[in-house]
């Protein structure tokens, strides 16, 4: 066995030694890039043009449709903009005691800190609708509720942007100008703030992005609630749409007019944010001694931690795990269901572990190519890896259908299964992620290390494979357990791609639809188990491999 | 056993031309060092010599055989960079494998080799140890034998020794240079310190704008510098503006600028022409007592150890005459002293005044 490796990486290593070669594996990930996620993503961008005529008679001859778009879109923008801003006041001041504080609290945060985000979003979307009204002894407001659901699962993003940012930050700066005379609030407010604005921006558009795409867990909360088809956010409205042109085809035009309607949202939006970040300057240059000195003493400092903890394990902590508890008052019917349930995770595992195989094949030799080719075609292919991460995922289910099932089958013959249709759908969200982190890592590396290599003899193979690959290890690991969680977790663009499709995150959806939330309880228990036992497993492997 | 020899070599980074027409012939187991301003062009011509960057024109000859087109990995030119670039995740020892791994060689043999480079470099205690729990001389040690493990006869060092402290650079530069001339290795030494260059080099090209404008022996670049900006590069010197005023065969008598005073010099200027005169501040002599050739008084004086910098205003307050003298000398006089200054008519160094104007000529940064 080992003398096989060694024959296939010294063939690969000659291989690599030929220039023809190693432009043209760049280029082919260029290619599988730009065929199987870019074009299939935005295809219902010349679509809605096209079919314009069907979709004005759905949409624009029937009042009720029409206020039904707009309530809808409505919805998302504001509970976006909603969102990401509790995410900000929030999530700043937790990010800093995240890494700031001391003690065994904040090490506490930073391990349960991801909860929410490895939660399966179906389960999320089960435990929220669930516990609130529970609390609260009553019916909330459907609002009100998506708004605690969709905090739950973007906080995260923000804290882990702001922290990370953090940390990279240079403290002496802040030192610096508190020895010059200024309050700590205001050293942080004047100093530290503007140089991690970076983060922020970056967790403001995640949070945004995720808030507008979500669909699993948002469906499934309105439902639970009695309130899907009166309270709508765009990509549950897509979702609706999408399972009534299975009867009526006449709504499939109508689902590809919102989702491209979002995916212009979306870029409206992200776009604003971004400028709007840049340009917003705090009042730099005025200082409020009294209020300031106020609020630099240690007591404000304390209960701002005290205060931004307790909302965190509040809103987004106990509602993610709170189906787990739920679903073992209900362990019994998971026995009853198990073939059921069994089958969907299992089918669920296999997407996600071709997906993830995909996405390290092909993201490695995409991000060497961002990160270490000279070619013309690097800063177009650079701006085109950011637009899917805007993408609102239900969108590209959408297009992703309307492309290989409206178009390539029709004119080729070819009929794609439902399990290809969703991993393609699966590869297209998750695939830019993964390059991103890996070339992020690839681009911090010092490069004279390779050229060192080099020079002593290795061939590029080598080289990427001895001395490259241990360094940017960590990140490769972190965008594999990006892909697979991310697949595992994914309902919208699943339901859009495939309907028929029964991954677990679908099967959830499914069961509450039909008011089985015993069952859906037992299947959301089983996935989220799986999910943090298969994270586990990954990272003590990542982890191992890291010491040695 | 390696000559190198550039032919023309020109290399533009997006318009930006670095390199211009570059040539150079570097002999078998010559100690050559390229100095020169930051952005130079250094880097980029030791890069092109290690296969790293293709050249736009030009050509890269080992041994008059014709690389410009091989790779890197098959030149066999090993570089040396200013971060020593170990591979943090391999052991000391298999640093130093490394090399010998990717030739595929017998690994009996490399791991014989490896010790006795270890051995070489005193740190055979230390083969189990990660770079990470090293020293930065000690890391820069480990990249020699890792370079000598390859079995390379060529060593291009990237200011190997510019992340060091003083008095580490100094104990190494001299290892760096005893190890190539007993191990028979041609070196292409970059560096921006010209101390360094001068101790170690057997000849010195320095580069500026991305063109050589020389190239000779440490003692050579120093005696008879080609311009001013290698002249001001190699040591600091006091620039003068003069006009020629008289000639007599080779000697000139030169009136310096804006002041009254005369002083003779060789060379061969005409008559009216505008000079830069060079006077090197360890060649002036500095007495307590009157009766020399020029007075003038003692502005500020600076203790910099065995000796010392003083500043004379011989051409008024504003424009100092920095003068260098033995700490002993200096000890014989205080501030606003009146003291005299003797200048032999060899040390005064004459170049025609520079086209693009005196600050253009000697700025070193752009």
């Amino acid at each position: 066995m080992w003398k096989i490796l060694s024959t296939f990486s010294t063939i690969l290593s000659n291989l690599s030694k030929k220039k023809v070669l190693r432009s043209s594996f760049g280029f082919f990930s260029v290619a599988f890039f730009l065929f199987f996620v870019i074009i299939p993503s935005i295809y219902v961008v010349t679509y809605v043009p096209l079919n314009w005529h069907a979709i004005s008679l759905t949409i624009f001859s029937n009042p009720e449709n029409t206020k039904e778009v707009i309530d809808s879109l409505e919805v998302s923008i504001v509970l976006a903009l909603l969102v990401a801003s509790i995410d900000i006041i929030i999530g700043i001041p937790l990010a800093f005691y995240l890494v700031r504080g001391k003690g065994r609290v904040p090490q506490i945060m930073n391990t349960i800190i991801e909860i929410p985000i490895i939660t399966p979003t179906s389960a999320l979307g089960l435990s929220v609708a669930l516990f609130w009204p529970a609390i609260a002894e009553g019916p909330i407001s459907p609002f009100i509720i998506l708004m605690l659901l969709h905090i739950a699962f973007t906080i995260p993003y923000m804290v882990r942007s702001v922290s990370a940012a953090l940390t990279d930050f240079d403290i002496s700066y802040e030192m610096a100008s508190k020895t010059l005379g200024a309050r700590s609030f205001t050293a942080i407010r004047t100093i530290t703030l503007p140089l991690v604005k970076a983060g922020i921006l970056t967790g403001t558009i995640l949070s945004i992005a995720r808030s507008l795409s979500e669909t699993g867990a948002t469906t499934i909360a309105l439902t639970i609630i009695n309130a899907l088809g009166k309270v709508n956010t765009a990509p549950t409205l897509i979702y609706i749409w999408r399972s009534l042109s299975v009867n009526d085809p006449a709504y499939l035009y109508a689902g590809a007019f919102v989702s491209l309607l979002l995916i212009l949202l979306s870029f409206v939006l992200f776009f604003s944010v971004k400028f709007f970040i840049r340009r917003f300057k705090l009042p730099l240059t005025k200082v409020y001694l009294p209020l300031e000195t106020e609020l630099s003493k240690k007591k404000w400092g304390n209960s701002k931690n005290i205060i931004t903890c307790i909302f965190f394990v509040l809103i987004a902590f106990i509602p993610a795990i709170y189906s787990m508890f739920y679903g073992l008052g209900n362990i019994g019917i998971l026995a009853e269901k198990f073939t059921l349930i069994g089958d969907s995770i299992l089918y669920s595992l296999i997407v996600a572990s071709i997906v993830t195989i995909i996405d390290l094949l092909l993201s490695i030799p995409l991000a060497l190519f961002l990160a270490r080719g000279n070619s013309r075609l690097k800063n177009i292919v650079d701006y085109l890896v950011e637009i899917p991460i805007v993408f609102p995922t239900i969108a590209v289910g959408i297009s992703l259908n309307l492309f290989w099932v409206g178009l390539v089958s029709k004119s080729t013959g070819f009929n794609f299964s439902a399990l290809v249709l969703i991993i393609f759908a699966h590869v297209a969200i998750t695939f830019s992620f993964t390059v991103r982190t890996v070339a992020d890592a690839m681009n911090t590396l010092d490069q004279s290390v390779e050229e060192a290599a080099k020079t002593l003899g290795a061939t590029p193979f080598s080289t990427f494979f001895k001395v490259v690959f241990p360094q940017i290890k960590s990140s490769i690991f972190a965008g594999a357990i990006f892909a697979f969680t991310r697949s595992l977790d994914e309902t919208g663009a699943t339901l859009a791609v495939a309907p028929g499709a029964i991954t677990a995150s679908v099967l959830i959806v499914n069961l509450v639809n039909q008011n089985m939330l015993a069952e859906a309880g037992a299947a959301a228990l089983m996935l989220t188990t799986i999910s943090y036992i298969i994270l586990l497993i990954i990272r003590k492997a990542g982890g191992k491999h890291g010491q040695s | 056993m390696v000559k190198v020899e550039l032919s023309k070599i020109s290399k533009a980074f997006n318009d930006n031309q670095v390199l211009d027409n570059i040539r150079l012939t570097i002999e078998d187991g010559e100690y050559f060092c390229l100095i020169g301003p930051s952005s130079a062009g250094k880097t980029t011509t030791l890069k092109i010599i290690a296969g790293l960057h293709v050249p736009d024109s030009g050509k890269v000859l080992f041994d008059g055989r014709d690389v410009t087109n091989i790779e890197a990995w098959e030149r066999g030119a090993v570089m040396m960079f200013q971060n020593p670039t170990l591979f943090t995740n391999m052991k000391v020892l298999e640093n130093i494998l490394f090399p010998m791994r990717e030739k595929g060689m017998n690994y009996v043999n490399s791991l014989k080799t490896a010790e006795e480079l270890l051995r070489k470099i005193h740190m055979e205690d230390r083969a189990d140890a990660f770079p990470n729990e090293l020293s930065g001389g000690m890391q820069q040690r480990v990249a020699l034998a890792r370079a000598m493990a390859s079995g390379t006869k060529l060593l291009l060092l990237d200011e190997p020794l510019g992340a060091l402290d003083a008095r580490l650079r100094l104990e190494l530069r001299d290892e760096l240079r005893q190890f190539a001339k007993e191990n028979g290795l041609t070196v292409i030494h970059v560096t921006q310190d010209q101390d360094e260059a001068m101790a170690v080099a057997d000849r010195i090209a320095l580069i500026k704008d991305g063109k050589i404008t020389q190239v000779a022996k440490p003692s050579e670049i120093y005696l008879h510098p080609s311009s001013p900006f290698v002249m001001n590069f190699i040591e600091g010197t006091n620039f003068l503006d003069a006009y020629v005023e008289d000639k007599k065969d080779n000697i000139m008598d030169l009136v310096i600028e804006n002041t009254y005073h005369r002083v003779k010099a060789y060379g061969n200027f005409m008559v009216g022409e505008r000079v830069l005169v060079s006077l090197r501040p360890s060649a002036i002599k500095i007495i307590k007592r009157k009766g020399g050739q020029l007075f003038t008084q003692v502005l500020h004086k600076t203790v910099m150890g065995s000796y010392v910098v003083v500043d004379t205003a011989l051409f008024g307050p504003n424009k100092p005459l920095t003068v260098e003298t033995s700490f002993k000398e200096a000890m014989k006089y205080e501030e606003n002293d009146v003291v005299s200054l003797n200048i032999d008519i060899a040390d005064l160094k004459v170049f025609r005044y520079p086209l693009l104007g005196f600050m253009k000529e000697v700025e070193v940064s752009i």
